[in-house]
């Protein structure tokens, strides 16, 4: 019929469109915003992401972020010049929990970041060319999710030798299958949607619909998981290195820490409570948000 | 005197996203021992929320429920502990609910959702209450009661769901019952079964019966007396006979030239067919909330407070100035 | 019917294949050097060859996948770099320690966790269900071993209630032992009928189990309460409470029988995990079972005994995936 020609549009996202999906993602904001416990875990990511940024500049003790050993102050408890006490080497924990923040966002990131770089082209390409190509990949997405994650990632830390880079890979390596699956979903009904059949139609090659027209448009969801994924890739992270497979000595990273106060943590109870306060705090913050965004999206939970 | 369920001054809202939301406003609705009532409106004007809030089975979370009277059989409803509510249900009142896909839990075998409800009350051992849901079955119309009874929803049809929705409602010997759109989801050929098996019920239980549905000829076969619900609203009520053959509200006569009949002929029936369905934009604003939709309505409406509900004649009231004035 | 389960048996066995694949990858083309865990540091050249031999490495790749293979049906996991053992018995031998304590965590995280969700969508909104939700976010927040260690701070340091770690107290592990007749140390006490080691035992199993399960606790109650307020929204728990039930039956019995099936999944899943915390919690309490021993394997780069217990997981897994899913398949009442 000739209404379904003249429906055809250019293979791109309309100024139309684009307007009604700002629009829909400032209202969702706005639900967002009204629940004060999402407002409260926004502004303390915010403050733990500046944090992050300028935190370790700015410590009393830059030298017990590098490492630097003071036995004379070995083992304090809090004071007014250490306000969250020493370690055994004498080092500010205060100076070296603050400058934690920036190692375990930032490898988060990483984390999270490669992951997706990963996982969501293959997913694009599974759900989008779809026969033997999608067979393929499913299931070595399958194989890759068949083993515990975070089992997977010890094992593959463990041979790729313990630091935080290999940590950071690890994971990488035992999540990606996950935003994979996510977005290959997405990519299966937008093949359906007339852009991509109208894009289809005027010839353009299978990769340029694949990575130009799919995988940019099916992000949405992926993104939102990621985001999600935060406090537990944080969490995984200071697992590893608790295990000795990630951060060393005497990189402040919370997890490492926690790993090290052990031997004190009868005698020296701050050493061992205060990385784990700060592991605790931010992870909780990620999931609450996560959870608030989780109802924002999901208008089934969204009674009142 | 012999009113069996009496309401009045029911309001019901709800707290959304988006603020307050009235969703019922009935001002007076009564029913005698034994009698049908209709009530007939567009999915959305809140028919289903009356019959909740007359269980008081709605969360009150979100739902805010006030009544200047709410009773049955001149007892309170709305002063009730949640316990004497409980008491009550199955027992006096029930309610046979629209879908008959969702309402029957699917875990559970026909017989054994049957005996939970009669062995509630208490007193009956297994065996009786057996039997008694074998007689249940028997009484709705439903063949093989022992077969029937080791089904589970999955294996049923939608008139069998339904028919065993209706011995549910009724294994308590509840003396009022809450019909919801009964044959909503059902065949055309299905309904008229299932119709025929709640007439009869009706006549030989003697149960009153609130029956609900968005179509009025079906009510009007049905029932003794309708009320027209729109917008939260009652704007017309009367016997059958009152509301069909003299109707006054335009939203009542847009509802009956929606029935499709042989004599209404072609001219115009469809728009306004569509017309009627449509669900119009509920504004809480305080005037009529039929005016944009309305062909009648003129000067006397514009600007003015919702309409109150006003005698006609016998026992036929409408809330609309227009009908009001040409009386 | 039929078909459907002989395609997932298929694709079982076709994950299973993928992942020793997967494994067998890691433990050759990363590099590593098994040779110098086996004979040690100070070994001469021709040690190494011998020993490249015995490792089977110097034979072609596909080779020692075909080798890999054919061991991995024997039921051959390896042997131990650190100990020269097969790493199956020794696997064996830790495996009741961390059965116990698995069961425990499983059955606290269970038999708490459900209540928890199941009371926090009844009162969905109101004091119970923000009490609930607060303490399973911060479960699912706070690192397991850091949990463990505040535990270990409050009930033995301050509280001084309960053992700091250990499976026995010295009195019953080395002066008067409990005779070994299943490994299963709970079930020996009870046929020994010596119940002083059973409270001996429940004693420094309560804190490890709590460390453990916390997580899964959490996790469960969030599930149970998302699936319950599904559930309570569906036409046939208002139809129950208009016949009049009462809260109980409708809450117990309509509600809950139907919102189990999210939740079972859940658990299936949650049993990974619990295996990978065992390494956390037992190291810090000291308990002699699977997760010490891999978290020793791991500092020791006893590569097999890590890929063993990671092969072993992930097999478990896809059949464990499998069998539910064929259940899910096969009984109607799931399937709705």
């Amino acid at each position: 019929m000739s209404a379904g020609v003249a429906r055809l549009r250019l293979p791109r996202v309309s100024s139309q469109a684009l307007a009604a999906r700002v629009r829909e993602t400032r209202i969702r904001w706005h639900l967002l915003m009204r629940n004060k416990l999402a407002r409260v875990c926004v502004v303390f990511i915010g403050i733990l992401v500046l944090v992050a940024i300028v935190g370790p500049l700015l410590v009393p003790y830059p030298d017990s972020v590098r490492g630097g050993v003071d036995l004379n102050v070995k083992l304090q408890s809090p004071s007014w010049s250490h306000p969250l006490g020493t370690d055994e080497f004498g080092r500010d924990m205060f100076s070296r929990v603050v400058a934690g923040a920036r190692i375990s966002l930032s490898a988060a990131a990483i984390t999270i970041a490669l992951a997706l770089l990963l996982g969501a082209p293959l997913g694009a390409l599974a759900g989008g060319v779809g026969g033997i190509v999608d067979d393929v990949i499913m299931r070595i997405v399958d194989v890759f999710l068949s083993f515990p994650s975070v089992l997977l990632a010890i094992a593959i830390a463990v041979f790729l030798g313990a630091s935080l880079r290999n940590a950071v890979l690890a994971i990488v390596l035992s999540w990606w299958p996950w935003y994979t699956r996510i977005v290959r979903s997405q990519a299966i009904s937008l093949k359906e949607r007339q852009f991509v059949r109208a894009a289809t139609a005027i010839g353009t090659p299978k990769r340029d619909i694949v990575f130009r027209h799919i995988l940019p448009n099916a992000m949405g969801p992926v993104i939102v998981q990621a985001s999600l994924d935060f406090g537990y890739v944080i969490l995984t992270l200071a697992a590893l290195s608790f295990l000795g497979l990630g951060a060393q000595s005497p990189t402040p990273e919370w997890g490492l820490m926690i790993n090290l106060s052990r031997n004190y943590f009868l005698t020296a109870w701050w050493y061992m409570l205060f990385p784990g306060l700060a592991i605790s705090f931010t992870v909780l913050a990620f999931n609450v948000l996560g959870d608030g965004i989780r109802e924002v999206l999901d208008p089934k939970s969204r009674t009142y | 005197m012999d009113d069996h369920l009496r309401i009045r001054d029911l309001n019901v809202g709800f707290r959304t996203y988006e603020g307050f939301r009235q969703a019922l406003e009935v001002e007076e609705l009564t029913i005698q021992h034994g009698e049908s009532y209709g009530l007939v409106g567009e999915s959305g004007a809140g028919k289903s929320v009356l019959a909740l809030a007359v269980l008081r089975l709605l969360r009150t979370p979100p739902a805010v429920v006030s009544a200047g009277e709410l009773s049955l059989d001149g007892e309170d409803l709305l002063g009730k502990s949640a316990r004497r509510m409980r008491a009550l249900r199955g027992r006096d009142i029930s309610m046979i609910f629209q879908d008959p896909m969702s309402s029957l839990n699917p875990v559970f075998t026909v017989g054994k959702q049957l005996t939970n409800v009669i062995r509630r009350i208490g007193g009956e051992n297994h065996r009786a209450a057996i039997v008694r849901a074998q007689e249940m079955i028997r009484l709705v119309g439903l063949p093989d009661a022992e077969t029937m009874m080791a089904k589970y929803a999955h294996q049923l049809s939608g008139g069998q769901r339904q028919r065993v929705i209706i011995a549910l409602a009724l294994a308590c010997g509840a003396q009022f019952l809450i019909a919801d759109e009964p044959t909503r989801n059902l065949d055309v050929t299905v309904q008229a079964g299932v119709l025929k098996t709640i007439a009869a019920l009706r006549r030989d239980l003697g149960v009153s019966v609130l029956f609900i549905a968005n179509n009025l000829g079906l009510v009007s076969a049905m029932c003794d007396r309708v009320g027209i619900l729109m917008d939260g609203r009652i704007v017309e009520t009367g016997t059958v006979e009152e509301v069909v053959f003299s109707a006054s509200h335009p939203y009542t006569r847009s509802l009956l030239r929606a029935i499709p009949t042989k004599a209404a002929g072609h001219e115009g029936s469809e728009s306004q067919w569509a017309q009627s369905l449509s669900r119009f934009t509920t504004e809480n604003g305080a005037h009529c909330s039929y005016f944009a939709r309305c062909t009648e309505g003129g000067e006397v409406c514009a600007g003015q407070a919702k309409p109150q509900l006003s005698l006609l004649d016998g026992t036929h009231y409408v809330a609309c100035r227009v009908a009001a004035a040409t009386r | 019917m039929g078909a459907f389960i002989l395609r997932r048996a298929l694709l079982g066995v076709l994950v299973v294949f993928g992942v020793l694949v997967l494994t067998f990858v890691l433990t050759r083309v990363v590099p590593s050097d098994p040779v110098s865990q086996w004979v040690g540091p100070r070994a001469t050249a021709a040690q190494r060859v011998a020993a490249r031999g015995q490792l089977g490495l110097d034979k072609p790749i596909y080779v020692q996948f075909r080798v890999f293979l054919a061991a991995f049906v024997r039921g051959d996991l390896g042997t131990s770099l650190a100990s020269h053992q097969p790493v199956s018995k020794e696997l064996r031998a830790f495996l009741p320690a961390t059965a116990d304590l698995m069961f425990v965590a499983v059955a606290f995280a269970v038999l708490l966790g459900i209540p928890m969700g199941v009371f926090s969508a009844r009162y969905k909104d109101r004091r119970p269900d923000h009490i609930a939700r607060v303490v399973a976010v911060s479960a699912v927040s706070m690192p397991t071993f850091w949990l463990a260690l505040l535990l270990q701070m409050v009930f033995f340091r301050w509280l001084h209630l309960l053992p700091l770690g250990g499976q026995q107290s010295q009195y019953y592990s080395v002066i008067q032992p409990v005779p070994k007749a299943t490994g299963f140390l709970f079930l020996d006490c009870v046929i020994a009928g010596n119940w002083g080691a059973l409270v001996d035992y429940l004693q420094h199993l309560i804190m490890p189990a709590i460390a453990l399960g916390a997580g899964t606790l959490a996790v469960l109650a969030r599930m149970t309460r998302s699936s319950m307020l599904e559930i309570l929204n569906e036409d046939y728990i208002t139809a129950a409470r208009s016949y009049g039930l009462s809260e109980g039956v409708v809450l117990w019995r309509y509600a809950f029988k139907n919102s189990i099936g999210p939740t079972v999944t859940v658990l299936a899943l949650q049993i990974g995990w619990l295996l990978v915390n065992t390494f956390l919690v037992e190291t810090i309490f000291n308990w002699p079972g699977i997760g010490n021993y891999i978290a020793t394997s791991v500092v020791t780069l006893n590569y097999p005994a890590i890929i063993a217990v990671t092969l072993l997981s992930a097999v478990a897994y896809v059949i464990l995936n499998a069998v539910a899913d064929i259940v899910i398949a096969v009984d109607p009442r799931v399937r709705h």
